[in-house]
């Protein structure tokens, strides 16, 4: 015998009860004239299609496919050599750290139209440092920090879940 | 083609003299339901139509790996996200638009005319279901359309059955906050 707690899991419910129209269960999309009447082969073709290819390399044809990288190699080495030229003839280069050391968050929001978010993400102001306002997430409702995190490809829903 | 019991499949399937005729049972037996859940996820039927390609090649490669432990149909919808999931984050990367933009893009191929068949309120639904971030919108399609049970959704999404419930409710809220307000 069934359980009945699983018939009644089996049935999506709703609060309001507009998705339990079984209308809204008809699938809308529409699909080429006998798709799935030939669908079966065709992806037996492409799982084919697939495997390991069975193309042998001869040894000598490495060298022909390997000759179109010399220019290729030669630009970047002379790439290379023109950036390290360069960079030892600056006498004084820029170093944001140092400035950033010698600079209040007043004079850099003076000098620059930075916001915080800006200047945290330059590493010049250690976001640890920035005052919390707490009452700002009394604010936020929580279907809202919900929806923030659910954009977040990062975070998966046990996380999220834990979370909130 | 008659619907071929999963054991058997597996079971034919370690054979090499049997493996491809196993293999185009399973695509036989699964392909119409894991097509719809990639359907719904990318809406679009020439996308839909290779991501499900993608999803038997990955099945192919890795059945030999399969532990019964889990079921095979939950195996398949497993891979059959991943791989929906990854189409549409390159499809961000490709178009170069957040995951708003990318919503709008598959809320436009709804709009065009060759994709939908049904009505309009069946349309307002998926265009409903697209506002959903994608995590969302795959437990919700899983549930409210394949009626899978949480159990089986733990199984196929490696999420908790209580992650899932609070999930379900909020895309469920979401959903007739929008039907509302089109009505």
């Amino acid at each position: 015998m069934s359980d009945p707690s699983e018939h009644k899991e089996n049935r999506p419910q709703s609060e309001n009860g507009f998705l339990d129209n079984r209308e809204m269960k008809l699938n809308p999309f529409s699909l080429p004239e006998g798709y799935f009447e030939n669908l079966t082969p065709r992806i037996m073709q492409s799982v084919r299609n697939s495997g390991p290819s069975q193309q042998r390399i001869l040894p000598w044809t490495i060298f022909l496919r390997a000759r179109f990288l010399v220019p290729v190699a030669a630009s970047v080495a002379l790439l290379l050599s023109i950036v390290y030229i360069t960079s030892h003839q600056t006498s004084d280069p820029l170093d944001f750290s140092s400035i950033a050391a010698n600079t209040t968050l007043e004079e850099m929001d003076d000098l620059v139209d930075f916001d915080v978010e800006d200047l945290v993400a330059f590493n010049l102001v250690d976001y640890k440092q920035l005052p919390f306002d707490e009452s700002a997430v009394d604010d936020i409702d929580r279907s809202e920090i919900f929806d923030y995190l659910m954009n977040d490809d990062d975070l998966d829903l046990n996380t999220i879940y834990e979370q909130i | 083609m008659a619907k071929a019991d999963d054991n058997r499949i597996l079971k034919a399937f370690k054979d090499p003299r049997t493996r491809n005729f196993a293999f185009s049972q399973l695509v036989n037996k699964y392909q119409e339901r894991l097509y719809w859940h990639v359907r719904r996820m990318v809406i679009d039927h020439d996308d839909a139509d290779d991501v499900l390609q993608n999803t038997f090649i990955k099945a192919f490669t890795n059945l030999s790996g399969f532990r019964a432990e889990s079921q095979l149909y939950t195996w398949l919808f497993r891979i059959a996200t991943n791989e929906s999931i990854s189409f549409l984050r390159k499809k961000r990367k490709h178009l170069f638009v957040s995951l708003d933009d990318v919503s709008h893009v598959l809320a436009g191929k709804l709009d065009d005319s060759t994709c939908l068949s049904g009505d309009a309120i069946q349309a307002k639904l998926q265009h409903a279901i697209l506002t959903l971030p994608n995590k969302q919108r795959i437990v919700f399609n899983l549930r409210y359309f394949e009626e899978m049970k949480y159990r089986d959704m733990s199984e196929t999404l490696g999420t908790s059955v209580g992650a899932l419930k609070a999930s379900y409710h909020h895309a469920v809220k979401k959903i007739e906050a929008y039907m509302k307000k089109q009505f």
